[in-house]
């Protein structure tokens, strides 16, 4: 049941994968762009110290301090010397459609980077990560007919209010945003397709059934603009039903990458479309779902690994993506699986703590496992692995591994810049056991080491006073530098990162990117 | 009433029936930096990407249809592509004419905090350094105003040199490495042999 073989289709599909948005960037922006695009992956996989953990080093960037945001006055977060930032889609702002920005904001990505005229226009999709309601109202984009919605009906008393929207950065400003899919339960990550959309993932596990028969768990598919094309509102049910975090394309091979946040119950999946010369619609004509073993340790645990510790892996079949989720008994103890979980394990499929950021650079799928760090109860159960899959050669390598808050804090998204940085966003907490006090959730740098440095820090601490004066009504109060960060993803010319802050924020951020390593 | 509007009626058929003539585009002299061509009768227009702090030259011949208004319109996009530094200032001379009326400066991230011209000369400094783009003029179509340039006659060929300054750290890291330069080039200049 295994395939050892990577599997790559002719490599001259790429260019039929890249034939949209990517397209479009490279005929738009050659030079400069083209140079920075060569250097992605800095070799993470092949200079990484064999030691026991990861460590906190000195950033290159310098030292952080609260920058002010150029839109509000206040300082948001805390940036090296020489970065600034704009602010924009705030909880509860109006947006371009009238209606209220939902909160929560999560997983990000660029669908579209373009010229238009001598503009310079990226389109952005946003997910928000709320999960239900009482009140139908609170369904986002509900009371209007041209926002797409999966699911209106109730699941036991509650409306599944998750959902969507897309933002437009033109020129180095924010332009606009609008809701554009609504009716699912909690988008955490998901990820960017090369031709101009955007995966929703419904991150629940659950074999619940609405008012309007309809299950949650799935993938959806969201345009770049929907007023040309809405969005499809029939998950793509082959790419499984599971409390899906990020999906990632590897647009060499137009293969998927999946990881699920299910705690002890979980792999690393793979998803092989049936058409996969991409084009919107297309993740819809169905594919092949897997999962990533150990070779000759089936069912392996790959919880607790050490800095650089290394796993020759192999691709299990999932016989039925769409299964439900049910007791089971694995090799660290009985757990509820999803569908596409128990697929996989009952084919020797591996076992992570929980997995959460995806991305696919230059070969090698980069993913985070927030969840475990150490099998030794006195260490933080939440600090966090990132792992390297090479795709060439299927060896898995733990290339980050924290067992200190203050090194790496339950690495969540995670992002590839253009010039090869990856950059993880924090979603831990601040409970001991800790190095040192954890006075915020930062974003992080992984440098080719398998060390960690901090490039920014939540610093937003306001009173409703504060957020009034500035016309931020709707924004969350009170100190929330320990909230998540979430959604970061680079311009493809590497020049901004956007990013959001999980209260309730999204930032575009510029400054001198190559004094480090983003 | 009736001649002097036959008359501008007869000028402008005329005009339309004219080969187009507008200032023309003969490439650019120095720079290493990716470029676009945007001028059209009576205006002046490009884009740069600047990837090195290489000044750009770029040359163009006059034509009497870009001065029916006495003067040529000067706009541009000018992109930070640098990496490590924001532009600090950004300075613009002519080969021939002068300024005139200097409109709007727009930075994107950056903020104005001089923009001065004399003569063939003018400069504009930023009290926060750009990492993204600045707009000369109306180059985005969104209500900026159009620079000037004065003294131009038609056959003229006109030359714009266009220099991105960057931070002083900068500056000072160019000229430590262009020291060690120097430096390694005494180093390994054959010494003389004394008779």
């Amino acid at each position: 049941m295994s395939d050892q073989s990577n599997g790559h289709p002719d490599l001259s599909r790429r260019s039929m994968l890249l034939g949209g948005s990517a397209a479009a960037i490279t005929a738009a922006f050659t030079g400069p762009i083209t140079a920075m695009a060569n250097t992605i992956d800095q070799g993470y996989n092949a200079s990484c110290s064999p030691a026991d953990a990861s460590a906190l080093v000195t950033s290159p960037y310098g030292p952080t301090a609260p920058v002010n945001d150029m839109v509000t006055g206040l300082p948001l977060i805390e940036l090296p010397a020489g970065f600034s930032y704009k602010s924009y889609g705030w909880r509860g702002d109006i947006m371009s459609d009238g209606l209220p920005t939902p909160g929560n904001h999560d997983g990000m990505g660029v669908v579209v980077s373009r010229r238009v005229g001598r503009s310079n226009e990226i389109i952005l999709v946003r997910n928000h990560e709320q999960s239900t309601s009482t009140n139908a109202a609170n369904i986002i984009g509900g009371s209007r007919s041209n926002v797409a919605k999966y699911d209106t009906g109730l699941t036991g008393s509650d409306y599944q209010i998750g959902g969507n929207t897309n933002l437009v950065f033109r020129d180095g400003n924010w332009a606009e945003s609008y809701a554009t899919f609504g009716g699912i339960y909690r988008p955490c990550a998901g990820g960017a397709s090369s031709w101009g959309s955007w995966l929703s993932n419904e991150e629940i596990g659950s074999n619940a059934i609405s008012s309007e028969g309809k299950k949650h768990g799935y993938i959806f598919e969201i345009p770049a603009d929907t007023s040309l094309n809405a969005a499809n509102v029939n998950p793509i049910r082959d790419m499984g039903r599971m409390a899906h975090e990020a999906s990632a394309l590897d647009p060499d091979t137009g293969y998927w990458y999946l990881t699920e946040d299910a705690g002890n119950a979980n792999t690393l999946y793979r998803f092989l479309p049936n058409n996969i010369n991409g084009g919107l619609g297309s993740l819809h004509e169905g594919g092949r779902l897997q999962g990533l073993a150990v070779r000759g340790r089936p069912g392996a645990d790959l919880r607790f690994p050490t800095l650089c510790q290394e796993f020759q892996c192999d691709w299990v079949e999932i016989a039925d993506p769409d299964a439900d989720r049910a007791s089971m008994s694995t090799s660290v103890g009985t757990v509820t699986g999803s569908g596409p979980f128990r697929g996989a394990y009952a084919n020797g499929g591996a076992i992570f703590g929980a997995n959460e950021g995806c991305w696919v650079a230059n070969g090698v799928v980069f993913f985070t496992d927030k969840a475990t760090s150490s099998a030794t109860s006195s260490l933080p159960a939440r600090a966090g692995v990132i792992w390297a899959l090479d795709l060439s050669t299927l060896v898995l390598k733990a290339i980050f591994v924290s067992r200190d808050r203050v090194v790496g804090n339950s690495p969540d998204n995670i992002c590839v810049s253009p010039r090869g940085g990856l950059l993880f966003n924090e979603d831990g907490g601040n409970s001991s056991p800790t190095s040192q006090p954890i006075p915020s959730q930062d974003l992080k740098v992984l440098t080719p080491a398998g060390n960690s440095y901090i490039f920014a820090r939540n610093n937003y601490n306001f009173t409703r006073a504060q957020l009034d004066a500035v016309g931020k009504t709707g924004a969350t109060t009170g100190n929330q530098r320990n909230t998540e960060w979430a959604g970061s993803v680079f311009s493809p010319d590497g020049r901004v990162l956007f990013v959001n802050i999980y209260t309730g924020v999204t930032l575009a951020i510029t400054g001198p990117w190559t004094k480090g390593s983003l | 009433m009736k001649k002097p509007l036959l008359s501008l009626a007869v000028a402008a058929a005329l005009l339309a029936a004219m080969p187009a003539h507008a200032i023309s585009f003969n490439g650019v002299m120095g720079g290493d930096s990716e470029f676009r061509d945007f001028s059209t009768d009576g205006l002046l227009s490009f884009d740069i990407d600047f990837s090195s702090l290489a000044p750009m030259t770029l040359n163009y011949t006059i034509d009497a249809a870009d001065l029916i208004g006495g003067s040529l319109s000067f706009n541009a996009l000018l992109a930070n592509f640098l990496g490590n530094a924001g532009f600090e200032g950004l300075s613009f001379s002519l080969s021939t004419g002068t300024f005139g009326n200097l409109g709007t400066v727009t930075p994107q991230f950056g903020a104005v905090s001089a923009i001065n011209f004399n003569g063939s000369n003018a400069s504009v400094n930023f009290s926060q350094p750009e990492f993204l783009d600045v707009a000369i003029g109306n180059s985005l179509n969104d209500g900026g105003v159009n620079w000037s340039i004065n003294g131009l006659n038609a056959g003229d060929s006109l030359s714009i040199t266009v220099a991105a300054v960057p931070e002083p750290e900068t500056y000072a890291l160019l000229l430590s490495g262009l020291g060690m330069v120097g430096w390694l080039s005494r180093r390994r200049r054959p010494q003389a042999v004394a008779a």
